[in-house]
């Protein structure tokens, strides 16, 4: 383990252990105390440190003040609540920085331009930012700080969903709420022809769910984009929902075949030039994974700055093979969490595909939602679905 | 291979659980067009021929049989139920079968007697088992027409009362000032895509018992929402039944009214339990164990997944300690009594990992349960459906009936646990306040569909006289009626 990583990890997981009464108990509940898990780090066994399940994070769960750090500078970055639950993550300047370029890290391509993002413009985002606030405190949606991430990247950034100005404004002379606009299908062409005709490396992406419908209006060979063109989805969105966008459920390899018909990209550039990226709101970490046709899937390869184990279920041990829950180790850029979230369990399952010796998985792939974890007795949701999808 | 067959459907779906392979009836828009016209004039024709005291008398014989769990045949129901929908064997036999006991030995001549009485008065009516209580003013304009067709769209989060769903259209050996109630309606049953089982063994069992009355029903799986499908029979129905989702009853009810004059709705969307603990009960040890054994019954039946399941527990006195010993013992009955779902203990694990670090949340041993404790009184909505509560401190039942008012589209069930004078005073609170079933602490399933209300009404009423008013009653006149049991 790499000495910045473990500085950083241990900083992390002694000053959650300092802030956090939460984080005490739930380490006592297990006979682990703060020399213990100084221990685990040294010993390169982060696996042991004990996780915060990620739907602690949820409003619904009644624990934001006990997960949350509220006495320092900081905002709370908002998931986009598929369930109709969103988390809430009080995130300081520093970790919000980071977080946003390590967005546009990933969603970027070397020698790349020009970003069309299948997403709600960032006006929309900002807007619904805003209503997120909690107890007087901002909040941010993760998606937001994607595409301001991905659009720094960017000389150009288009969206496809924003706001129709002169009939909102209309709209609100009559108290009716917004009018959302979606780009059409031939301006979206026209802007890909227009990377293409002059030779400009154009990435492509956003959410899959937006993305879908141009795919079935445009045909096959409708552009040849080949080495021009990349593709980088992020938000999941595979099972059909995605916040309040609903859709029907996406088949990712005939999805992937249908981009590169669509667009012009041949098979063998897929495990270069399409890629999905894999986060959730509950952890800093960003892990990348491109197009792999041996597992017919996205391969994802955790980075240097975070470690991933796919682990038992019940007993959260560390798995060698075979499938199980995503436990992600993400220390803070500088050492000092505003949330207990340096260790996270996700109820999201995945099958190892190689694993380091210390029992952290070097890829991963066929990332699908844990079945049964909740038996969800919400109602209500986080934003409506025809201010996104402009149904 | 077991497989379910209706009279009326020809197609069929299969599903393969726990190793077995079931066959359920399915039910698809085409056929449906025909098959409607063919269940009513048969209903016609049936009702003709069979008087109300007889359709009673077989339904009667129908309860009886499965009200005895000694019966070989009713143990090999239980079997098949618990292997299917993974339901402790307790909840099946005391819950699920455990409504048919009261039904089988109910007094024929008194059915809808106390509805009639309690539309005459706005004082609480003593029925067989306890009170029933009135709210509101009727309109004297209400229409009564007459039940041709009731659909049920119904959800399969228990077993048993999906079967007393029947009741509803079967006509009453009575006749009210509102409406006739000895005019039966042709059913047709939406057979729920989990829990399914029971339904079609009760349907099954009265093809034996009462073929006829059987042949005025048609049951089958289509899927929720599936528009070719319900349109026609929203189309078709006076009345419709619908248990599920707040979401599911809104879209029935929209659907209903774009028809113009179009059906009755029955509507039975989501709803909360609560429970009230005396002082007297939380304070003296004798009375709160009996309390404590109680409520675990009504915590924990179906995993809490039903509408009567307690979710908020207002405990006049020390709620700490109260919390205390209700984890306790709620480990205790999951692992002595009613084990938890398997399907479920997923759930149960992860709301564990979720709270394992919360000063307020309890956790039964191996996450089989788990209490909240707040401070101060409120309506908590649960955001998970489990063996999972919220104790809070209660000043007094007119507090907490004015708590609970603030929410009373999510009212049904008040768990009570008071001494007797407070007994009826509590009825009037919590039913104004818009709880319809106020019960001691251990019943909350056990619903007595002759003398109460679901939800505020009585459908079998409802369908033929669409009054307007609410009713609420308790299913006990003393403590002496469980403390002793």
């Amino acid at each position: 383990m790499e000495t910045s990583f473990q500085d950083l990890l241990r900083d992390s997981v002694e000053s959650q252990w300092r802030r956090f009464a939460y984080y005490r108990r739930l380490c006592a509940r297990r006979n682990v105390f703060l020399a213990d898990l100084l221990g685990f780090i040294s010993d390169g066994a982060c696996h042991r440190i004990p996780s915060v399940a990620s739907s602690a994070f949820k409003l619904s769960k009644g624990l934001i003040e006990d997960l949350n750090d509220l006495t320092v500078p900081g905002v709370f970055q908002i998931s986009s609540s598929t369930s109709g639950d969103p988390s809430y993550v009080y995130t300081g300047p520093a970790e919000l920085a980071r977080i946003t370029e390590r967005y546009g890290e990933t969603f970027g391509f070397p020698g790349v331009a020009i970003g069309l993002a299948c997403a709600p413009s960032l006006r929309i985002l900002r807007a619904l930012s805003k209503k997120g606030a909690y107890k007087g405190i901002p909040a941010v949606m993760r998606m937001q700080l994607g595409l301001e991430g991905s659009a720094a990247r960017y000389d150009f950034t288009y969206t496809t969903v924003d706001v129709d100005i002169p009939r909102t404004l209309l709209n609100r002379l009559a108290r009716r709420p917004a009018v959302i606009s979606k780009m059409s299908a031939a301006r979206l062409a026209a802007i890909v022809h227009d990377a293409e005709t002059h030779g400009r490396r154009i990435s492509i992406g956003g959410l899959t769910l937006l993305l879908r419908p141009y795919l079935d209006e445009l045909r096959d060979g409708e552009f040849a984009l080949q080495a021009l063109g990349h593709v980088a989805f992020s938000g999941g969105g595979y099972s059909g929902a995605k916040g309040s966008i609903r859709g029907a459920k996406i088949d990712k390899p005939a999805f992937v075949a249908r981009i590169g018909a669509v667009f012009g990209i041949e098979p063998a550039l897929w495990p270069t030039h399409i890629k999905d990226i894999y986060s959730f709101t509950e952890t800093p970490a960003q892990i990348e994974g491109y197009w792999s046709p041996a597992h017919d899937d996205f391969l994802f390869r955790p980075s240097a700055d975070h470690r991933v184990y796919i682990v038992d279920p019940e007993t959260e041990a560390p798995l060698r093979s075979g499938r199980g829950l995503i436990k992600v180790v993400a220390p803070y850029v500088a050492g000092r969490p505003t949330a207990a979230n340096t260790s996270v369990l996700q109820f999201d399952e995945a099958e190892i595909a190689s694993s380091d010796p210390d029992g952290s998985v070097t890829a991963f792939t066929h990332v699908s939602r844990f079945a049964g974890a909740e038996a969800s007795g919400t109602v209500g949701c986080a934003f409506k679905a025809a201010e996104i999808s402009g149904d | 291979m077991i497989e379910f067959r209706d009279p009326y459907i020809e197609a069929s779906k299969t599903e393969t659980t726990a190793g077995l392979t079931l066959r359920f009836p399915l039910v698809e828009a085409a056929p449906l067009a025909a098959l409607l016209p063919a269940l009513r004039a048969r209903s016609r024709e049936v009702f003709a021929a069979l008087s109300p005291a007889e359709i009673q008398d077989a339904m009667r014989r129908l309860d009886a049989f499965f009200a005895d769990p000694a019966r070989p045949e009713v143990r090999s129901i239980v079997d098949l139920i618990q292997r299917v929908d993974g339901f402790s064997r307790h909840d099946i036999e005391r819950f699920g079968l455990g409504i048919f006991r009261p039904l089988a030995a109910y007094d024929r001549s008194l059915v809808g007697r106390f509805v009639e009485r309690a539309f005459q008065t706005r004082r609480p009516v003593e029925t067989a088992f306890g009170h029933l209580q009135r709210f509101g003013l009727n309109s004297p304009f209400t229409r009564c027409p007459s039940p041709g067709l009731l659909s049920h769209f119904a959800s399969g989060n228990v077993v048993g009362y999906s079967a007393v769903l029947t009741r509803i259209g079967l006509p009453l050996d009575t006749a009210s000032g509102g409406g006739d109630w000895s005019k039966g309606a042709a059913q047709v049953i939406k057979l729920p895509s989990t829990s399914a089982v029971f339904p079609m063994l009760y349907l099954s069992k009265m093809a034996e018992i009462a073929p006829l009355v059987r042949a005025t029903i048609a049951c089958g799986y289509w899927k929720g929402g599936d528009a070719a499908v319900e349109d026609l029979l929203l189309a078709a129905s006076s009345a419709v039944n619908v248990l599920g989702s707040d979401a599911t009853v809104r879209d029935v009810e929209a659907r209903a009214k774009r028809l113009g004059r179009g059906p009755i709705v029955l509507g039975h969307g989501h709803k909360v339990g609560a429970a009230y603990i005396s002082r007297e009960f939380a304070s003296s040890p004798d009375l709160r164990e009996k309390a404590l054994a109680g409520l675990v019954q009504d915590i924990s039946a179906f995993d809490g997944a039903a509408c009567y399941c307690v979710k908020n527990v207002y405990v006049q006195g020390d709620h700490r300690a109260f919390a205390s010993k209700l984890v306790e013992a709620l480990g205790r009955h999951a692992a002595l009594v009613s084990p938890v779902n398997a399907a479920m203990k997923p759930v149960g694990r992860g709301l564990a990992r979720i709270f394992a670090g919360s000063s307020s949340v309890l956790i039964a041993s191996d996450g089989s349960a788990l209490v909240r404790v707040a401070d101060k009184p409120a309506f908590w909505f649960p955001d998970e459906v489990y063996r999972y509560v919220q104790v809070m401190p209660a000043e007094n039942i007119a507090s907490v009936a004015a708590l609970l008012a603030k929410a009373r589209r999510y009212l049904q069930t008040v768990v009570l646990a008071v001494p007797d004078a407070d007994i009826l005073p509590a009825l009037a609170l919590f039913g104004q306040a818009g709880a319809s079933n106020v019960h001691y602490p251990g019943s909350a399933p056990l619903l007595n569909v002759y003398e109460e209300p679901h939800d505020g009404d009585f459908d079998f009423v409802k369908i033929r006289y669409p009054y307007r008013v609410r009713f609420a009653a308790t299913n006990f006149k003393t403590n002496a009626d469980w403390l002793g049991k």
